[in-house]
């Protein structure tokens, strides 16, 4: 059943309707408590309580992290109460790969098809696009889009969530910058990302793939921001206080001062198996990256 | 060919005031006509430095709401005739003012003189964006603090966004003894995070407290290092090349004696 845009209603306080492609969408606001958001699917839906009986839904979780539980009890209030079925979600792939592990009961290491050398297949989890919104930030889960920055200073911005992954392109998509970083400059990036000089401290640099920096990294940098742990950091002089490569995270040691500019070899971080390994760089990547 | 130069910091209290006098000063005993406008809108108080407080009528709002000629609001210094104040209303914000306004405002002193220096606010906001519209070149001054530094760096990406060149470096505060002592981040340090031109080390002095509570700004006191450190980066700024650095605070004799035996720990604090 469709919905003509014009007869969306009114919507206020913790959920927020519209209409996608004439499906119903509820919007949950990423702040509000559950029990709030049930009051607010409550209110809104009471008013008229017979508008949408019938009809089919879509719930947009924004970067919400709600429990499934939760989800679940929040679907039967709109097929009990007023009748609407839930029929899909938007969620960042953070909050995917939670639920899959929840149901599954089982870790999940997701990976690009590409980097199994196969075509993408049936099978292969889809990423979710989330058409409403640029997610916000929710403070425990980096994700890809974390931290709403103003305009002029997020240097470039794709690969959010909106970007529809499965048709990934053949070779992987590289972002080269061609310059330093600076403190409050912010990279995002759906491929991998090279940096022609120093990451600042306060300069951060979100990648769905791997990050190179050729030159000293003191900035935050987070790889394979959509959950892909097989990605890599590498660093001509790796001197950042926080690592994150995919749901992982390392504070490495403060290393010893040297008065040489660059005066560490270079070096690479890796999730070797629970946690993030960061060694000399080899010349060569770290076998089994991503695995115990 | 006249410039306007802006100073700036990003964190706050660092010294953008106490240098944007003293570099007015300085270019203005250098011959030069000088402009220096204060942008910290609510805050002012490069008036105070410069111990003009007391001729204040019209100010910067005043004149970018019409309700003066830029020539009413324009206080001519003291001690130097080619040396103007441009103060800042202290009853309004820093939303009095919008960078269109600030653009033009800058580009009618540019035509009366030769340097236009202007004294940003602290922060990111809407004072230092309205700051930097019209500059030409930017001064970032920093004291050697890892929090300043981080600010600093900030400043500096968003001034290279703003397409100003080449930003160049002031770092204030800076104490030989603690460097010395290895309690202070030293030159290169700063430099290698910042990577931008130096211009001047200012070191920390008490005359920069007595000369601002005087209201004569330190550069006009020919006997005093900090002064000549003020003077030397106003050589600078006028395109002199090769003048060299101060001499920061030698270390004396008897502190050389004192560390030679050991007891140095909490000289010359
Ligand atoms: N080199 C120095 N030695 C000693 N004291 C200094 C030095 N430079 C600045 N100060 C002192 O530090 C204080 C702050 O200086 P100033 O007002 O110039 O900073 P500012 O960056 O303009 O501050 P704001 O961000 O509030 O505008 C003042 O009390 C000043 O006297
Ligand atoms: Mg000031």
């Amino acid at each position: 059943m469709t919905l003509p845009a014009e007869k969306i209603p009114p919507s206020g306080g913790a959920l927020l309707l519209h209409a996608l492609d004439g499906v119903l969408v509820l919007e949950l606001d990423p702040s509000a408590s559950f029990e709030a958001l049930r009051q607010a699917v409550r209110d809104t839906f009471s008013a008229s309580p017979d508008r949408f009986r019938g009809m089919d839904a879509r719930l947009d979780l924004r970067a919400r992290t709600i429990e499934l539980f939760d989800l679940r009890r929040l679907i039967h209030v709109l097929k009990d109460e007023f009748g609407v079925t839930a029929t899909g979600l938007y969620c960042t792939p953070e909050n995917l790969q939670r639920y899959a592990e929840r149901e599954l009961k089982l870790r999940i290491w997701t990976r690009r098809a590409m980097d199994l050398d196969e075509p993408p297949t049936e099978d292969e989890p889809a990423q979710p696009t989330a058409p409403a919104a640029k997610a916000e930030a929710s403070p425990a889960e980096p994700s890809p889009s974390s931290a709403p920055k103003t305009d002029d200073e997020v240097l470039e911005c794709e690969g959010d969530a909106e970007e529809a992954a499965p048709a990934e392109p053949m070779g992987r998509r590289t972002l080269c910058i061609d310059r330093g970083l600076r403190s409050g400059q912010v990279v995002r990036y759906s491929g991998d990302v090279l940096v022609y000089g120093d990451v600042n401290p306060g300069a951060e640099i979100i990648a769905v793939g791997n990050v190179h920096v050729f030159g000293a990294l003191k900035g935050t940098v987070h790889a394979g921001a959509r959950g892909d742990e097989s990605a890599i950091i590498l660093s001509f002089d790796l001197r950042a206080p926080q690592l994150r490569i995919g749901r992982k995270i390392a504070f490495p040691a403060a290393r010893p001062a040297t008065n040489v500019r660059y005066g560490h070899a270079p070096e690479i971080a890796w999730v070797n198996g629970a946690e993030i390994t960061i060694e000399p760089y080899a010349g060569r990547l770290p076998r089994n990256p991503g695995q115990s | 060919m006249s410039e306007c130069i802006v100073i700036t910091s990003g964190k706050g209290g660092v010294g953008k005031t106490t240098t944007s006098a003293n570099l007015s000063v300085s270019l203005a005993m250098m011959g030069h006509k000088v402009a220096v406008v204060d942008a910290d809108i609510g805050l002012r108080n490069l008036d105070v430095i410069l111990g003009l407080e007391n001729r204040i009528v019209y100010d910067l709002v005043h004149v970018i709401e019409g309700e003066c000629r830029l020539k009413q609001a324009l206080i001519r210094d003291k001690r130097l005739e080619n040396l103007f104040l441009l103060p800042a209303a202290q009853t309004r914000d820093k939303s009095a003012v919008n960078p269109d306004q600030m653009r033009k405002l800058v580009e009618q002193l540019k035509a009366e003189f030769d340097y236009v220096v202007i004294d940003c606010p602290a922060g990111i906001e809407q004072g230092f964006k309205n700051s930097i519209a019209g500059a030409d070149k930017a001064i970032i001054v920093t004291t050697p603090e890892v929090s300043a530094i981080r600010d600093a760096d900030r400043i500096i990406g968003l001034v290279e966004a703003a397409e100003l060149p080449e930003p160049r470096l002031i770092i204030n505060r800076f104490r030989q003894k603690m460097v010395d002592r290895g309690d202070m981040l030293n030159k290169d340090d700063i430099l290698e995070i910042l990577a931008i031109p130096l211009i001047g080390v200012v070191p920390d002095h008490e005359d920069i407290i007595v000369s601002a509570n005087r209201g004569a700004p330190v550069a006009f006191d020919d006997t005093s290092v900090v002064g000549e450190a003020y003077r030397r980066i106003a050589r600078r700024v006028s395109g002199e090349a090769d003048v060299p650095f101060v001499a920061l605070q030698p270390v004396g004799f008897w502190e050389n004696v004192k560390r030679w035996m050991g007891l140095s720990a909490k000289a010359g604090v």
